[in-house]
């Protein structure tokens, strides 16, 4: 339903988006994923035709953006990170003129309208002028407008950003029942909402692409981490040390505990599962073992890594 | 193709939701209605004073006099309002980030600047039927002659055209509607003393906005102008687009 082929955009000497390739099929929720600034506002500009890319292509339902742009552009709707609303006209006025925009018939604009604005709770403010309306309302006119000439593809860029956690909530459900009737592609930095609203993810980061799996996979990769937590009651002083010797071991760190217990964290090499060494060492030790377990990674621990083991630098603070 | 019409008729209804559409008409109803008053006057005094003192010649007509300094004057009116009129059409849009919408949206830029161009002028139409009833005035005063009126209305519609295309232009160029209004108001007073010094029918001449209008307001309807006028609205749509087409691509 969305093809995005070796997209690239250049600004001069800075590239915003390098080689950037990925599929939609049709009915999928797709996250886009990244930190700020990874390039996934460029990318959408760009697949909407409100950017022109310096190479690549961009389809949407098998319509180039930039040669048959009128095709391609009635296949969707699309929320940009500012909702494009004129701020002096009524709810329904502004949602009734992107109806028109898209070329509603106008026999069916009322019902379309009407139909938007209901599916995004504006029944009730729809004579309101909009820059009378809160962020929240604001943001869900900006959604109305997308779907109101009910396009098969969305395409929305931080749907719920700035929104306050009740709204926030209920745009991602509302995006949740849009689901199976359109394809959606929805970018965010937030990594909850991509595990509340889509099947799969692609990451950008600095302006690549730098995993597409899907949501299961992606936890499956953390289910199957390697990392182990140790709680003891009796620590060795030469503990550290032992647990380093260990076959497999890579790193160990030591976190102390009230009343001289400590707890280890040990990170084995990819997919060996150590539980089994560890206990028997512990024992042998008789360092009184309390604890011995996996420690569960999140998601956003992926994520972390994902965007920053490429480049060696670490993601901003407050970019989760 | 009807989505030039939509596009006109949102900018030509948004000029009615604020207060400055309203602000405007006022303006020009009562800047023109004082212009005719004192036009009005003079030539009530004049042709008294002729009509007591016969060696001052003949009494200019009616028509020639009222309504020739009436379109005159109304051509200054055009040029200093019409800024306002268009700088916030585009330079709005991008301040707001609405721009995206239309840019997204199944219609192309020439379209779009089709479209508010069109919207534009249908605001600027009605400030023009707002001054019919001084015309009509003198219909009912004494018998004018009615050719020189439709022509001078012809002219202003032309001279008012090309400047909302020349300020669509100025609008696209920046986020920020006064820098667009004071371009477009530099570019049409440029536009309209270019003529000024020039003996004949030189090149100046020929580019001015103004020397041209004078014609329609003597009552004819010259092609050379008639084309002057369409070329110069074309061109500053053409540009505008081409300007848009840019930002794209940026």
């Amino acid at each position: 339903m969305i093809e995005v082929h070796e997209l690239t955009k250049r600004y001069g000497p800075i590239t915003a988006i390098d080689g950037v390739s990925f599929r939609v099929e049709r009915g999928e929720i797709l996250g886009f994923l990244g930190p700020n600034g990874a390039g996934k506002s460029t990318t959408m500009r760009i697949l909407t035709g409100a950017l022109g890319a310096t190479s690549g292509r961009a389809m949407i339902d098998g319509f180039d953006i930039s040669e048959k742009p009128r095709q391609a552009k009635k296949r969707f709707g699309y929320l940009p990170e500012i909702p494009p609303v004129y701020t002096e006209m009524t709810t329904s006025g502004y949602v009734d003129y992107v109806a028109r925009l898209h070329g509603v018939e106008r026999g069916k604009r009322k019902a379309a309208v009407g139909k938007a604005l209901e599916m995004c709770g504006l029944s009730q403010v729809q004579n309101r002028l909009i820059g009378h309306l809160s962020k929240g309302y604001q943001q869900r006119v900006g959604l109305a407008q997308a779907l109101v000439h009910d396009p098969p593809v969305l395409i929305l860029d931080e749907p719920t950003v700035g929104l306050d956690p009740n709204q926030i909530t209920e745009v991602r459900r509302l995006i949740r029942d849009l689901a199976g009737r359109h394809t959606i592609i929805l970018s965010t930095h937030i990594l909850p909402e991509v595990q509340m609203t889509c099947q799969r993810v692609v990451i950008i980061n600095r302006g690549r692409i730098v995993a597409q799996d899907t949501i299961e996979n992606l936890s499956a990769q953390v289910q199957k981490n390697d990392r182990l937590a140790l709680v003891v009651r009796r620590p060795s002083p030469d503990a550290e040390d032992r647990l380093q010797r260990l076959t497999g071991v890579q790193t160990v760190t030591r976190e102390p505990m009230e009343g001289g217990d400590a707890r280890f964290v040990i990170q084995g090499a990819r997919g060996l599962d150590l539980r089994e060494e560890l206990g028997r060492l512990a024992f042998q030790q008789d360092w009184g073992v309390l604890e011995l377990g996996r420690v569960a990674i999140t998601l956003e621990e992926v994520f972390r890594e994902l965007t920053t083991e490429e480049h060696g630098v670490s993601a901003p603070e407050g970019t989760i | 193709m009807i989505q030039i019409l939509h596009i006109a008729r949102k900018e030509f209804r948004e000029y009615f939701t604020s207060i400055v559409g309203y602000i405007f008409l006022t303006l020009v109803v009562f800047i023109t209605g004082f212009f005719f008053w004192t036009i009005l006057s003079y030539y009530a005094s004049l042709t008294e004073q002729m009509a007591a003192n016969p060696t001052m010649g003949e009494v200019p007509s009616l028509t020639e006099f009222v309504l020739g300094n009436m379109f005159s004057n109304l051509a200054v009116i055009v040029l200093i309002v019409t800024p306002f009129v268009t700088m916030r059409l585009i330079a709005e849009e991008r301040r707001q980030h609405t721009l995206e919408l239309l840019m997204t949206a199944p219609v192309s830029s020439g379209e779009i600047v089709v479209g508010k161009f069109l919207g534009a002028f249908a605001f600027y139409g009605v400030a023009l039927i707002l001054t019919l009833h001084y015309p009509g005035t003198l219909l009912m005063l004494g018998s004018p002659d009615v050719g020189p009126m439709l022509t001078g209305y012809l002219g202003a519609l032309l001279f008012g055209g090309a400047c909302i295309s020349f300020g669509l232009l100025a609008s696209s160029l920046t986020q920020h509607q006064l820098v667009a209004g004071v371009v477009s108001f530099g570019f049409a007073l440029f536009m309209w003393i270019i003529g000024w010094g020039s003996e004949g029918a030189g090149i100046r001449q020929y580019l001015s906005l103004t020397e041209h209008y004078d014609g329609f307001v003597k009552g004819f309807i010259k092609l050379e102008s008639i084309i002057y006028y369409l070329s110069f609205i074309v061109f500053f749509l053409f540009a505008t687009q081409q300007r848009i087409e840019t930002m794209r691509r940026q």
